[in-house]
């Protein structure tokens, strides 16, 4: 089989996944295969959270029975609107369930955060800027101290329309604008970040942690893939 | 945005999908994005057939509307149950509805056998031994003679676990008891297949048509992108 060494299952929020795949597959070593179930979001109603969040159990289920060596439940308001208050504690419930280490990407992203020892920290997403509010207050929930945040006002279906460099003129502005961030967030797992992210550190002197940068690193370091992978960053490089 | 030559739109069948993107980033050119929506398949009933057709036919609307290129609707059997007894004409009708062209799996795999100049055609796939005949009518209903087919005794969910080395040891068995046939079929796009197409074509003397091969081949020269591809086996090197 093409996953020798690790095959990592992901529930994946958009109905239509195009930028995740395409971004594990620059960065996973050979051996590692994404196992993925797409769920149902193509507007973040709450009628479709509320299915995301049944498919996501039944996809898990089904990823262990499958042979995957873990499995990261994505999409950070599908996890917090019903995995509790206490993420770890409904990330383990469910491990011991399924029988392998079943992850959140609301908790790798937090991880990353603090291997990063990012305290303050300026985000960039792909959304409408209706979602700053939300994004500052995911910043504090994740331990750090917001300062920024600007949006490329894409809706869900443009998310892999969104330019190539987009990320990257958004982090500068927003580093311009908020010379005391330590980190810069590429939030959301579903836009074109990867390819900017060694150059964002590079030029403007900060960590980068990117929402799928961060749930493909926790993936691949919980199914025992201890490769350190250049080029995206230093979450991958140095953790 | 990463898919700046083609973003092809394909409904997969498996709730998990594993080794058709793994298998479509080994192929495809850069500036080639996948667009994935999962199915419903874990046992193939006739209730998941049904249920992934009606999501094929909303995701292709979706794909439609989120950028796409062209969508192709994969699963023979989900396409020949449901598109009626005419798929070019369900083919055109759905293309009209969406604005994009849409194609099936099914027609892919037939166009993929007569520019290859097949005419006997012996089968390998990685399901139970109970499906042969079923892969054996789908060569005939594509409009060849099938010589034989070989079955790896996997279930849905164990295909991204078939050994790497199944599908080479299928086709020497398959030539070896059927000598007149001229061409090798990997029934099914959801196992380990492309990694020996060339080796199958060299060492075999024959043609290989892959459900996968066939699928990408199709999808991508709809989408206007007609670069030769090495590597894959003479369908994607010569068409």
């Amino acid at each position: 089989m093409y996953g020798s060494r690790a095959r990592i299952g992901y529930t994946c929020p958009p109905q239509i996944a195009e930028i995740f795949p395409y971004e594990f597959y620059k960065m996973a070593p050979e051996g590692v295969t994404l196992m993925i179930t797409t769920l149902a979001l193509t507007t973040r109603s709450k009628q479709e959270v509320d299915r995301s969040f049944t498919m996501s159990l039944e996809a898990v289920r089904t990823m262990a029975k499958s042979g995957a060596s873990v499995v990261m439940l994505g999409g950070n308001p599908i996890n917090l609107v019903h995995g509790g208050s206490d993420l770890r504690e409904f990330q383990e419930r469910l491990s011991q369930e399924v029988g392998l280490p079943v992850l959140t990407s609301h908790v790798a992203q937090r991880e990353a955060l603090r291997l990063l020892g990012s305290r303050k920290v300026a985000t960039v997403h792909p959304y409408e800027s209706t979602h700053n509010e939300r994004h500052d207050r995911q910043m504090r929930e994740f331990g750090c101290e917001p300062c920024g945040t600007v949006a490329c006002d894409h809706n869900f279906l443009s998310l892999g329309s969104v330019p190539k460099d987009m990320a990257l003129t958004l982090a500068r502005r927003i580093k311009a604008e908020n010379p005391e961030a330590d980190t810069i967030h590429l939030a959301s797992a579903h836009w074109a970040t990867a390819h900017v992210i060694e150059t964002i550190e590079r030029d403007l002197g900060v960590s980068v942690m990117t929402s799928q940068q961060a749930i493909f690193w926790n993936a691949v370091r919980t199914a025992g893939v201890d490769d350190k992978i250049p080029g995206y960053g230093r979450l991958l490089r140095d953790f | 945005m990463y898919g700046y030559r083609a973003r092809i739109g394909y409904t997969s069948p498996p709730l998990i999908t594993e080794v058709f993107a793994y298998e479509f980033y080994k192929m495809a050119p850069e500036g080639v994005t996948l667009m994935l929506t999962t199915l419903a398949l874990t046992t193939r009933s006739k209730e998941e057939v049904d249920k992934s057709f009606e999501m094929s036919l909303e995701a292709a609307h979706k794909m439609a509307k989120a950028g796409a290129s062209m969508v192709m609707l994969g699963g023979n059997p989900i396409s020949l149950i449901h598109g009626g007894s005419d798929l070019a004409a369900f083919e055109a009708k759905m293309s009209q509805d969406v604005g994009i062209p849409v194609t099936t799996s099914t027609t892919a795999q037939t166009k993929a056998l007569r520019l290859l100049g097949s005419r006997k055609v012996a089968t390998a796939h990685p399901y139970e031994s109970g499906h042969n005949e079923r892969m054996e009518k789908s060569i005939s209903a594509f409009g060849f003679e099938p010589v034989g087919a070989l079955a790896c005794d996997y279930n849905f969910l164990g295909l991204g676990s078939v050994p790497a080395g199944m599908a080479l040891t299928l086709a020497r068995c398959l030539k070896a008891e059927h000598p007149e046939a001229d061409t090798i079929h990997f029934g099914s796009a959801h196992w380990a297949t492309a990694h020996v197409l060339d080796q199958v074509e060299r060492e075999l003397g024959v043609s290989v048509m892959s459900s996968q091969q066939a699928i990408f081949w199709h999808a991508l020269r709809t989408a206007g992108v007609e670069d030769r591809i090495p590597g894959y086996g003479r369908l994607l090197r010569e068409f």
